[in-house]
């Protein structure tokens, strides 16, 4: 228990209005802690001792001994693994070396999540990291890795992490890929995460499906979102997002909630096909589909118009369809009213045609969701980034980006899951002009 | 909207009583079937504290409805609200964070353990060990050793 206050403070109140503050204990023993508490500053400000340049105090000091109980680890392990699953697996492991009590808490964690690795030298420690987690926590329900960069060696370990999320039957499981570069590879996804019975929640991007045999969904997945997803119908052919989507759907048939995020870049990538829907079952149990960063221009809408109007018709027990789009507003208007006059659309299922207006999309730290749409403002209300053109915004590249000048603020707003420093590199590099942006670019990590 | 509404009545451990409207008492799910069962009774919160259960009302009074606002001006102010009404002594943090747990309220459960969590957040191990003031208790054998185990523990 904090004993009574037994000692004094003083603060100097200097011109530029910062404190220093010094506090002397009396009668204070080696074993207890002096705790100044910061309390009420303000309310003291009238005191008509703060007119004097220093001041003088006693009650806002109290000793705390030093055995007193750590509060944190007196939680239940359930709040403490709450808690820690707030923060990034190296917050957490680095916690382990705050004391004996603390080494064991932090396999509490309910949540392994990473991101942001910047091709650094965390990669070795975050494999160690991960392997860990899931040999030593119980808890486990999340899998979070964000913005992993992709190379050919690191398939079997990309692929052991997802089998040991399977092993755990974690439900949700957030998996983004950053591809270095077109040319190479990307990562495929394992077959056995589509037999995976537990899975609740798929989150994907840069990764391509293979649908060969076997890719079939056991069980229900409620939430499957895909960032800017490649689908691949075998290992080899590329076929455009709606058609690959399509048969994946047609295997797994139980999404209930799909959330796309479409680069925009190809006219393969956009939502639409090039002939209405057949009727098949591929759509059954879709309640609410969520397409963001569609490009309007005049051929994707008579796509996109195919699409919904078979999405209206195949989708029996949709309830809401949200299209994020940007382009110009005559022709979102017409798309909008033409799937608007659809029977359907009036009466079960809502469908809204959310015309982006220059800026608003998005928003916190899912700038990287909107890659290849605009790009938008992040954190701070007061301050958006808004970029006409076309930008695939992974960790480390950025390519063709076709940028008019437009308003654009100060960037070290920008996306907090990037490390200020390397954001303002970044930023500064596009700001440039277009002239840097001609073709596919590598960026070279700040220094 | 009625303008007489239906108050409910709740005892802390210390035996203060406290009235809440019942719309905020609902979102308690700990006692939500208390609540709609009519209950008239002042509800005892044997886990509670007065003056800890008077901060939990003026959160939870503060965000009802305000939550599910659209409204960019009320979210802001909501958040600069919630910034000052965080800015209580450890104790009490975790006080309100055992409260938000025992009565079921979600907001303020994720709030706080958000809180806690940004406190651990980037710190050295050092900084840890300032702010949960735990003391180093490895002797300097294993505390090489853990720091030779991970990367992300040297020089920290």
């Amino acid at each position: 228990m904090p004993s009574a206050a037994v000692g004094f403070w003083c603060e100097e109140v200097g011109n530029s209005g910062r404190r220093r503050r010094a506090a002397v204990a009396l009668g204070c023993e080696d074993n207890e802690n002096i705790v100044v508490e910061d309390a009420s500053v303000e309310k003291e400000e009238d005191d008509v001792l703060s007119s004097m340049p220093w001041r003088w105090g006693a009650k806002r000091m109290r000793i705390v001994p030093k055995e007193e109980e750590d509060v944190l680890s007196s939680l239940p392990d359930s709040i403490i693994g709450h808690i820690f699953s707030f923060l990034s697996i190296k917050d957490i492991v680095r916690t382990s070396g705050v004391s004996k009590r603390w080494s064991r808490l932090w396999t509490n964690t309910q949540s392994i999540s990473y991101s942001c690795s910047w091709l650094g030298p965390d990669f070795p420690v975050l494999c160690s990291s991960v392997d860990g987690a899931f040999s030593q926590c119980s808890f486990l329900t999340r899998l979070h890795i964000g913005h992993v960069y992709y190379e050919r060696p690191r398939e079997l370990l990309f692929d052991s992490w997802l089998r040991s999320a399977i092993a755990h039957r974690l439900p949700d499981v957030t998996f983004l890929v950053d591809n270095m570069l077109s040319s190479h590879s990307p990562y495929v996804l394992p077959v056995f995460l589509f037999s995976y019975p537990a899975l609740q929640s798929l989150h994907v991007r840069g990764c391509f499906f293979t649908l060969s045999t076997g890719a079939r969904l056991m069980k229900p997945l409620p939430v499957l979102r895909l960032r800017c997803p490649n689908l691949t119908l075998g290992d080899s052919i590329k076929g455009s997002t709606m058609l690959g989507l399509k048969c994946l759907l047609s295997f797994t048939c139980h999404v209930e909630k799909l959330v796309l995020y479409i680069n925009g870049l190809g006219r393969n990538e956009n939502f639409g096909l090039r002939r209405p829907l057949k009727p098949k079952a591929w759509v059954n149990h879709l309640k609410t589909i969520v397409v963001n960063g569609f490009l309007a221009t005049p051929p994707n809408i008579v796509r996109c118009k195919y699409t919904v109007i078979g999405l209206l018709r195949e989708a029996v027990v949709m309830e809401k369809m949200v299209i994020n789009a940007r382009g110009d507003p005559a022709k979102l208007e017409e798309l909008q009213r033409q799937v608007l006059c659809f029977p359907r659309a009036s009466k079960a299922s809502k469908s809204c045609l959310d015309q982006a207006p220059e800026g608003t999309q998005g928003g916190g730290d899912q700038l990287h969701r909107f890659a290849g749409a605009s790009l938008h403002r992040l954190i701070n209300d007061e301050v958006w980034v808004s970029v006409d053109g076309s930008a695939k915004f992974s960790g480390i590249l950025l390519t063709r980006l076709d940028l008019r000048q437009r308003a654009i603020s100060p960037v070290e707003t920008l996306g907090s899951n990037y490390r200020r420093s390397q954001f303002k590199a970044y930023d500064v590099g596009f700001l440039k002009g277009p002239s840097s942006f001609g073709s596919d670019r590598f960026l070279a990590p700040p220094g | 909207m009625s303008s007489k509404k239906k108050v409910i009545t709740l005892r802390s451990s210390d035996g203060e009583i406290f009235e809440v409207e019942e719309a905020v008492a609902l979102e308690w799910l700990t006692i939500k079937p208390l609540v709609e069962s009519g209950c008239t009774d002042a509800i005892p919160l044997p886990q509670v504290t007065g003056n800890i259960l008077a901060k939990v009302i003026e959160y939870c009074k503060k965000h009802i409805g305000a939550s599910e606002s659209e409204d960019r001006k009320i979210l802001y102010e909501l958040e600069s609200w919630d910034a000052d009404f965080i800015k209580v002594d450890q104790g009490t943090l975790f006080d309100l964070i055992r409260a938000a747990d025992y009565l079921t309220i979600k907001t303020l459960f994720e709030f706080t353990c958000q809180t806690v969590a940004d406190t651990i957040k980037h710190k050295t191990i050092e900084e840890v060990r300032h702010i949960f003031r735990e003391s180093n208790d490895f002797t300097p054998e294993e505390e090489k050793e853990i720091r030779g185990k991970s990367w992300w523990l040297q020089g920290l």
